[in-house]
């Protein structure tokens, strides 16, 4: 809820929408692939080495982690699918060789499947999100600040006491 | 704004960091509750490990008590050892694979008493116990060989006999005929019937006939009783050929009861034989309660075995599958110039604990996927010495590389020894083997729950000693005390629920010769007693069986049957032929009666002439004499 409520702030705040669409499309690889691989390594490093927002990646985990396991019979079937078509076997066949590569899953259906739907995914979600919270800001945004339901939140005690904690973490504005 | 932050990178470390320290510090722990957890799964019984150490380079584990607990027995462990080190292939088994190059397993023990419940549900009670075990039947078959060649009396009285199931089943169709008779005489027709059918007849014969419908009247009627008779008369015929083939029947079955003596003496004679291809097959009663033992261990061991080996037979056939398991995916194999199973151990020294002494275990390759490395599963036991066992050695081949897997074992043993091994405790016929000294060899092999087995032994120096209550058990005693070599060879057969365990020893054939010589005697005077026992039993029977075997001889089914054909052959003539012969019958009647009268005016004529002719005559002689 914490991480969400900090979304919710950025999305409201001056964060690049690119840094924020760039960690929901960075969390989506996470959410969507086995967490325990080699590749989610380099998302890790790449998470922390660019300015993507790391709020953003983690509430998009979240999100899409929760699809992936609606998912994951698709992602298989892709997987079986690539791993199976002839005209790329000698490059399977190749990696399937070397040791860096075994290590990293690559032959693995749900793996290979789920990552393939990621990095096809990846940058339409890039774009999408950047547009989305673009729009989001200038039109939802004073309407949704200013809804009823908000102003409830922000009058009751539950508000306050995340918004004080936020503070105090040095996560408020 | 810039793209990088190189604080990232330091973040990026730490995070790292802490994952290898994690791992690094909890992977003992992890390790451990992961063998804990996947070996309850496994075996669906309680599974502890008192500790697990793992080292780094090489990476290996070292496991310390692990206790596996039985789901059929609480109180049992499957098996448990003291100590087992794993080396793995760290590379490896990031790729997904678990390579054991090496495992040493130390104390390793089956069917040990555990302290506490291994079961992780609550059971009902074992099932042991409720079906009869090989054993058991065998038991039961030393328990006849001490009862063999009992007195004819009590043989008579034991066995089913033939002439008993004989007399039983004429008696019994001698009363069902009776019944049946007794009911179809009741709707056949008697004396009393075809006489009222004579009275019929003649009273519409009697009196004359008056005009045409009186005689039409009366045809009818005779036809009318004829119908009647004539249906009676082929009921009679019919009962009268059923009755004959009853006869036949109950004869033959009368002829059976009177041969079945001979057949029972026949198959007493076979069976208890006191000859001595009778007692041929005693080495198999004898040794087959102890053999029966192992094939029932044998059983118990492979039913235990039986689901791990479904479940690596499942785990073959998921990894050869073509359809993707759901959700879960799997790894697709590739090419590879020396592929590697998913699970393999490569080199398995086992020291196994037995109660008789410790057996060592080499094993190799160990893996579900022996076609990828092209060799089986190779295991060698061995042990110097074990209690009365020297020199044991045996190599096992598991070989599930093509369908049907074959697995192949041959065991030897250089020298047994036996000493006070009780053979039968029967009261009857109690026999041990007080000492022996034997070599064995065996092989075996089982596909598709099929099993065979040859087991050769060759005893040496043999001192059986036995002593019996009956007679027959003092013979066969007395003549088993005397061999002491023989031979025993076991042949198993069958599917492992189903063993079909044939017994040969030429302890049969010692036994052959030596009972030829002593049951020649007591074998006449059984034999006869025996024929003797039966004529009696028979005789007996005969005396209760009617001659007429229930039925009567049909004498009168055929004497109704000629009186009735006879009233059948009645006829009632027209009633002009009738008028006409009645005219006729008048006519002759007068014609008779003015003849007689005639006659008698003739004779009375004649008399008064012969009379007046007489008188004349004595006139004429008086006047002839006056006139002298």
């Amino acid at each position: 809820m914490g991480q969400l409520l900090k979304l919710f702030k950025l999305l409201n705040a001056d964060v690049s929408p690119m840094q924020i669409a760039a960690g929901i499309a960075m969390g989506m690889i996470l959410g969507f692939t086995p967490l325990w691989s080699l590749h989610n390594l380099l998302t890790l490093f790449i998470i922390c080495m660019f300015r993507i927002n790391t709020s953003a990646v983690l509430v998009s985990f979240a999100v899409f982690s929760g699809f992936a396991y609606l998912l994951d019979p698709v992602f298989i079937q892709t997987g079986e699918f690539i791993l199976a078509y002839p005209e790329l076997k000698p490059l399977w066949t190749s990696l399937y060789q070397q040791d860096i590569w075994r290590l990293a899953h690559f032959n693995h259906t749900l793996l290979m499947g789920s990552l393939a739907v990621s990095l096809v995914l990846w940058l339409p979600l890039l774009f999408i999100a950047r547009l989305l919270i673009i729009q989001y800001r200038e039109r939802i945004m004073t309407w949704v600040l200013k809804s009823k339901v908000v102003q409830a939140l922000k009058a009751s005690k539950w508000y306050s006491s995340i918004q004080a904690a936020a503070s105090v973490a040095g996560l408020s504005k | 704004m810039k793209m990088i932050r190189w604080q990232g990178f330091l973040a990026f470390s730490l995070i790292v960091a802490a994952i290898f320290l994690s791992f690094y510090l909890f992977a003992a722990s992890f390790i451990k509750w992961g063998i804990e957890s996947s070996g309850e799964s496994a075996f669906n019984a309680k599974v502890n490990v008192n500790s697990v150490k793992l080292n780094y380079s090489p990476l290996s584990i070292a496991i310390n008590g692990m206790t596996v607990g039985d789901e059929s027995e609480a109180m049992v462990n499957l098996f448990e050892f003291e100590r087992a080190a794993v080396s793995v292939d760290f590379w490896k088994l990031m790729m997904g694979q678990v390579i054991v190059k090496d495992l040493d397993l130390q104390g390793l023990a089956f069917g040990t008493t555990r302290k506490a419940s291994g079961l992780l549900v609550k059971k009902s009670g074992s099932q042991a116990g409720d079906e009869d075990s090989i054993s058991d039947d065998v038991k039961e078959g030393l328990k006849e060989v001490a009862e063999k060649a009992p007195d004819a009396k009590t043989l008579l009285a034991r066995e089913p006999l033939k002439t008993d199931a004989a007399y039983k089943t004429l008696t019994e169709s001698i009363a069902q005929k009776k019944t049946y008779w007794a009911d179809v005489e009741k709707t056949l027709p008697n004396k009393d019937a075809v006489k009222l059918y004579e009275q019929q007849v003649k009273a519409l014969f009697e009196g004359d006939i008056k005009s045409v419908q009186d005689f039409e009247q009366r045809k009818k009627k005779l036809d009318q009783l004829k119908q009647d008779m004539k249906a009676d008369r082929l009921a009679l015929s019919q009962a009268k050929d059923q009755l004959k083939e009853d006869r036949v029947a109950l004869k033959q079955q009368f002829s059976t009861l009177k041969n079945a003596p001979k057949a029972d003496y026949e198959h007493l004679k076979s069976k208890y034989g006191l000859n001595a291809g009778g007692i041929a097959n005693i080495s198999g009663l004898l040794f087959g309660a102890e053999i029966g033992n192992y094939s029932h261990t044998f059983l118990h061991w492979y039913n235990k075995a039986q689901p791990f080996i479904a479940r690596a037979e499942a785990m073959k056939k998921e990894g050869e599958a073509d359809e993707p398991v759901r959700a879960k995916g799997r790894f697709i194999r590739f090419y590879e110039k020396n592929p590697q199973p998913d699970f393999i151990i490569q080199k398995a020294d086992l020291s196994l604990l037995t109660p008789q002494g410790t057996i060592q275990a080499k094993a190799k390759d160990i893996t579900h996927q022996q076609a990828l490395i092209n060799r089986p599963t190779t295991i060698q036991l061995t042990a110097d010495q074990l209690d009365n066992i020297h020199g044991f050695s045996s190599d096992i081949i598991l070989d599930y590389r093509q369908e049907p897997g074959l697995s192949t074992a041959t065991f030897d043993v250089a020298k047994l020894v036996i000493a006070d091994q009780k053979i039968s405790g029967s009261n009857k016929l109690a026999l041990t083997l007080q000492l022996a000294t034997g070599v064995i060899n065996g092989s075996a092999k089982l596909s598709e729950g099929v099993v065979t087995a040859q087991i050769n032994n060759q005893f040496n120096q043999a001192q059986f000693k036995s002593s019996g209550q009956s007679s027959m058990a003092r013979e066969v005693g007395a003549a088993i005390e005397g061999i002491h070599d023989f031979d025993l060879n076991i042949a198993v057969k069958g599917a492992v629920d189903e063993l079909d365990i044939s017994i040969k020893s030429n302890i049969d054939n010692k036994l052959k010769s030596a009972f030829k010589g002593r049951l020649s005697a007591k074998k006449k005077e059984w034999q006869a007693n025996l024929d003797k026992a039966l004529n009696e039993r028979l005789s007996g029977y005969l005396t209760k069986v009617d001659p007429n075997l229930g039925l009567g001889d049909g004498k009168g089914f055929s004497e109704n049957i000629g009186q009735l054909d006879n009233l059948l052959k009645s006829q009632l003539t027209d009633y002009t032929a009738q008028q006409k012969a009645k005219a006729k019958k008048e006519a002759d009647a007068k014609k008779a009666e003015a003849k007689k009268k005639a006659d008698a005016e003739k004779a009375e004529a004649k008399r008064k002439a012969d009379a007046e002719k007489a008188k004349q005559k004595d006139k004429a002689k008086n006047k002839l004499k006056s006139l002298f």
